[in-house]
């Protein structure tokens, strides 16, 4: 009996030691704000209209993992990629990663954990082209009211305002297949509020997001 | 014939006129006789306003001109209950009747209606008062009597007609160096009579941004002009044939700042505006009385707008509009407690623009049938039911039915109710706009007719990328409906005091918005209008009137209003809507009460008014506190010399709640003060006394105006009495 008590003990004690060596105290994943990430802003104005001019239909690349824009993108190094209201994943026809996207409707802190299932993935033809190719069927879909804004407004001589709606979580699986959340703050200069389309300049993102490196679900 | 609603004492006067005539009354028995509140537009007959289930208001021309005013929206700006708004580009006076939008009010003159909404709402500064007897408005639906556009309220200026031959002639003179001149001229013979009228408005319009190119409001001058002869063929028969003629020529320089770019624009706007109305009326019997009228109208601007620089054309629009209407009205009394109103007629419409798809004329044409029965079973109860049977050519069939009661507990206590379907057929806009915005994003904006062709051709060209709805969905609407109530009680609170209350809800579920449609391969997206929205309306408005002495009244009106989105209130009441901090850009759950309503609509509106009217000393002076709660703006943003209108949202929900940037409130304080000697009279005022303006908002309201007027009548000569 006492065997059988001892034997209990030593096992109970073995799965506490074990537990605790497999199962460390998790690292705190913290929300980042990343501010201004141009998403191929005007280059000039219209001196007669001032409608934005010289855009070059290029994307920019941005990756969790490091928190910064990516100068070279290839494979599996970014996990988001910017232009206009455009945002494509490195999954899919867009990219030779893992990366998917679902939109949920809620506030950012409050989504503790990934789904684990109902992620899309990017299914364009028009994919990284610099060309202005259209991007539909995206995992991140663009047009108003479809998912992370809406465009209102918008006059012969005021351009219409993309409003970044609140309450929009992007969750999101990298390139490398890891979770993160994402919320976009922002689609202007310095994230002004309200914004002044004659003034404020547009493409430019301001959005805050927690990236899990270790691979699980948790996002808080 | 005698009038059974006529014999029904006129308990209490609604609003802010009552204390006045009373006063009338007091001193000067005659003054009262020419100021009988007979009111014709709710009923299409003339009834005293004291017969009346609904809510109504009557301005008269001896309150107008104790207020000096010279504008339909000076007079209606004071009223409880009535909000004249900004309106596109914040520019223009529009009217909002319980919370409701201006396109949703009939704007008549001697019952006919006014056209020229060319964005939605009639500029209510295009009429002149300086020919009127009175201005009636009739609140909730009246479409059981007018059909399209009566959905929030009628208003009927009612031209003076002459009783005696007159000549009489005014000018008004005033800050920003504005003009009002006018005459009127009456001539009475035994068979005939004749009215002719002119006014000539000017001013340098005003600058509320100095530190802007360009005016806030830049000059204009606009000319009326009238006349109507009515002869009586014989004792039973009057033809009538009248005329009215407006034109306004307005020049326009502004800069346009975009992204630290000033773009020096000049350019000009003409309106023309004229109708001419025959009315032949005949009384069959004693108890049978037939008219019938023929009335047609035209309007149309002109406008461009040019670069300094290069004298190169920026913008350039046309629009012209025809109206005409035959209708047949006849009211046959059964009993004198039984009166039947009954009416057909037929409307023929037409409109061309730049702005609507192809250079061709489009056109409505509606036949209507209307009746209406007034029935006083026992004396204190007036029973008024009515319907109207509306085709049109593109909306099919519509009906239109109105039940009011009133009921009289004892001569100190009225109550009043009435139930009724408004409704408005889309607007040319709303069917053939054809609006390409190439600046910005880039997006199309197509009316409901011509979506699906413009839709084909762009599929053809390979030009769509994607759709957003259903295709089907596209291309037809419905006019908008409303259901309203409105329920009200009148109460003479002691020989001095009257109090008059009306609660009122309206419900609009099928009305018009605008939403995506499709997308272009240039990522461009394509707007069609559709019967989307759910809106409601509702609130209180009262009037205290207090009599004190024989000379002087004071009166307080008060409304407050809600007026919301039926799915944004449903949506946060789920907890699915959302507002983001501007300054710390955290993201929040927005609680019920929290959620403000639409756009342009105050809570609180109010006013407080005191008159003074001496008649034997010939004194007469007023001191009017007109106040507007804050309220917000939404997403139209236009330009006001050159700088942004922003919207009131600044927490990303794109709806008004708590937390965004309202507009705030403010009161006017506006004094007049006259002296009549003999046929003269002379009169100084002050609107705006306090000099409050909001230049960015609330551009259509100018700084401290003062004035000067002198009125005098050349001769006046009783011939009928």
């Amino acid at each position: 009996m006492k065997c059988v008590l001892s034997i209990v003990c030593l096992f109970y004690f073995s799965m506490f030691i074990s537990c605790s060596k497999s199962d460390p105290a998790p690292t705190p994943v913290t929300a980042i704000r990343f501010s201004n990430l141009p998403a191929d802003p005007a280059t000039s104005f219209d001196p007669n209209t001032g409608a934005p001019t010289g855009f070059t239909n290029k994307f920019t690349f941005f990756s969790f993992a490091t928190g910064a824009v990516v100068d070279s993108p290839s494979g599996t190094n970014w996990d988001l990629a910017f232009r206009a209201t455009t945002i494509l994943v490195n999954g899919g026809t867009s990219g030779a990663g893992k990366g998917a996207a679902q939109i949920l409707t809620g506030i950012f802190d409050d989504v503790a954990n990934a789904p684990t299932d109902g992620y899309k993935q990017d299914n364009d033809a028009g994919g990284l082209s610099p060309a202005a190719a259209p991007n539909t069927n995206l995992a991140i879909p663009t047009g108003s009211g479809n998912a992370w804004y809406v465009a209102t407004g918008g006059g012969p001589s005021s351009p219409s305002v993309i409003t970044a709606t609140a309450g929009k979580v992007i969750v999101l699986k990298t390139a490398d297949g890891k979770y993160a959340k994402m919320e976009i703050l922002s689609y202007y200069k310095d994230a002004p509020a309200p914004v002044n389309p004659l003034r404020d300049i547009a493409r430019y993102y301001t959005f805050q997001y927690v990236y899990q490196p270790d691979g699980s679900t948790r996002l808080k | 014939m005698k009038n059974i609603f006529g014999q029904i004492k006129v308990l209490l006067i609604v609003g802010s006129v009552a204390p006045f005539i009373a006063m009338a009354q007091g001193t000067d028995t005659l003054h009262f006789q020419q100021l009988e509140e007979v009111i014709i537009t709710a009923t299409r007959n003339e009834r005293t306003m004291g017969s009346l289930p609904m809510p109504v208001t009557l301005v008269q021309t001896p309150m107008i001109k104790t207020m000096g005013s010279v504008r339909l929206n000076d007079v209606l700006t004071e009223q409880t209950g009535l909000v004249v708004v900004p309106q596109i580009n914040g520019q223009g006076n529009g009217i909002q009747i319980q919370g409701l939008n201006p396109d949703y009010t009939l704007i008549l003159v001697d019952g006919e209606p006014i056209i020229g909404r060319y964005t939605g709402t009639l500029e209510l500064s295009r009429l002149t008062v300086g020919n009127i007897k009175q201005v009636e408005i009739v609140k909730g639906p009246s479409s059981s009597l007018y059909g399209s556009e009566a959905l929030a309220g009628v208003i009927n200026i009612i031209t003076e007609k002459p009783s005696t031959n007159t000549a009489k002639f005014s000018m008004r003179y005033g800050t920003n160096n504005t003009l009002d001149l006018n005459t009127t001229g009456g001539f009475v013979g035994s068979k005939w009579n004749v009215s002719v009228f002119a006014n000539r408005y000017s001013t340098d319009g005003y600058d509320l941004s100095p530190q802007n190119y360009g005016k806030t409001v830049s000059p204009f001058l606009n000319y009326t002009l009238g006349s109507r002869v009515e002869y009586k063929l014989n004792n039973q028969t009057i033809l009538s044939i009248g005329g009215r003629y407006f034109g306004e020529n307005q020049d326009y320089s502004f800069d346009v700042n975009n992204k630290g770019n000033s773009i020096r624009t000049y350019g000009a706007g003409k309106i023309t505006d004229w109708n001419l109305n025959t009315m032949l009326s005949h009384r069959i019997s004693n108890r049978f009385k037939l008219t019938g009228r023929f009335y047609v109208t035209n309007y149309e601007t002109d406008s461009y707008f040019k670069l300094e620089r290069n004298d190169s054309l920026t913008k350039q629009d046309n629009y012209r509009q025809w109206f005409k209407r035959f209708e047949l009205v006849g009211d046959y009394q059964f009993a004198p407690n039984h009166i039947t109103t009954f009416g057909t007629g037929l409307i023929d419409e037409s409109v061309v623009t730049n702005r609507y798809f192809g250079l061709t004329e489009r056109t409505l044409q509606t036949k209507y049938l209307f009746i209406q029965h007034e029935w006083n079973p026992i004396s204190p109860l007036i029973v008024i039911g009515g319907i109207r049977y509306d085709n049109n050519s593109k909306f099919g069939d519509q009906f239109s039915p109105k039940l009011s009661v009133q009921y009289e507990v004892s001569s100190k206590l009225v109550f009043k109710s009435s139930f009724g379907v408004g409704f408005k057929t889309p607007d040319f806009r709303q069917l053939y706009y054809n609006f390409y915005n190439a600046a910005g994003g880039g997006y199309n904006l197509w009316g409901s007719e011509i979506a699906n062709e413009r839709i084909s051709e762009f599929q053809k060209l390979g030009l769509i990328q994607s759709y957003s709805v259903d295709l089907s969905t596209i291309g037809t609407l419905e006019p908008e409906r409303s259901l309203s109530i409105n329920i009200g009680a009148k109460a003479k609170l002691s020989s001095f005091l009257s109090w008059d209350v009306n609660l009122f809800r309206n419900n609009i579920d099928n009305l018009i918005d605008y939403l995506p449609i499709a997308l272009t391969t240039s990522r461009e997206t394509i707007y069609s209008f559709r019967n989307i929205k759910k809106v409601f309306t509702q609130g209180i408005e009262t009037d205290l009137g207090c009599r004190l002495g024989s000379n002087f009244s004071v009166s307080i009106g008060y409304q407050l209003l809600f007026a919301k989105d039926q799915a944004v209130v449903d949506k946060v009441d789920r907890g699915d809507e959302y507002w983001r901090d501007p300054i710390t850009l955290q993201t929040q759950r927005l609680k019920s009460n929290e959620y403000f309503g639409l756009y342009n609509r105050s809570r609180h509106t109010g006013n407080f008014k005191v008159f003074y009217k001496n008649a034997k000393s010939g004194w007469e002076g007023s001191v009017r506190v007109i106040y507007r709660g804050k309220f917000g703006v939404g997403d139209v943003q236009g330009n006001i010399q050159g700088e942004i209108i922003p919207a009131s949202d600044q927490n990303d929900n794109l709806i008004l709640d708590e937390y965004d940037n309202f507009v705030p409130g403010y009161a006017l304080v506006n004094l007049s003060l006259a002296k009549s000697i003999q046929s003269l009279r002379l009169q100084i005022g002050v609107d705006n006394l306090l000099d409050y303006t909001n230049p960015i908002f609330i551009p259509n309201l100018p700084g401290r105006l003062i004035y000067g007027s002198v009125s005098f009548s050349l001769f006046e000569k009783s011939k009928n009495q």
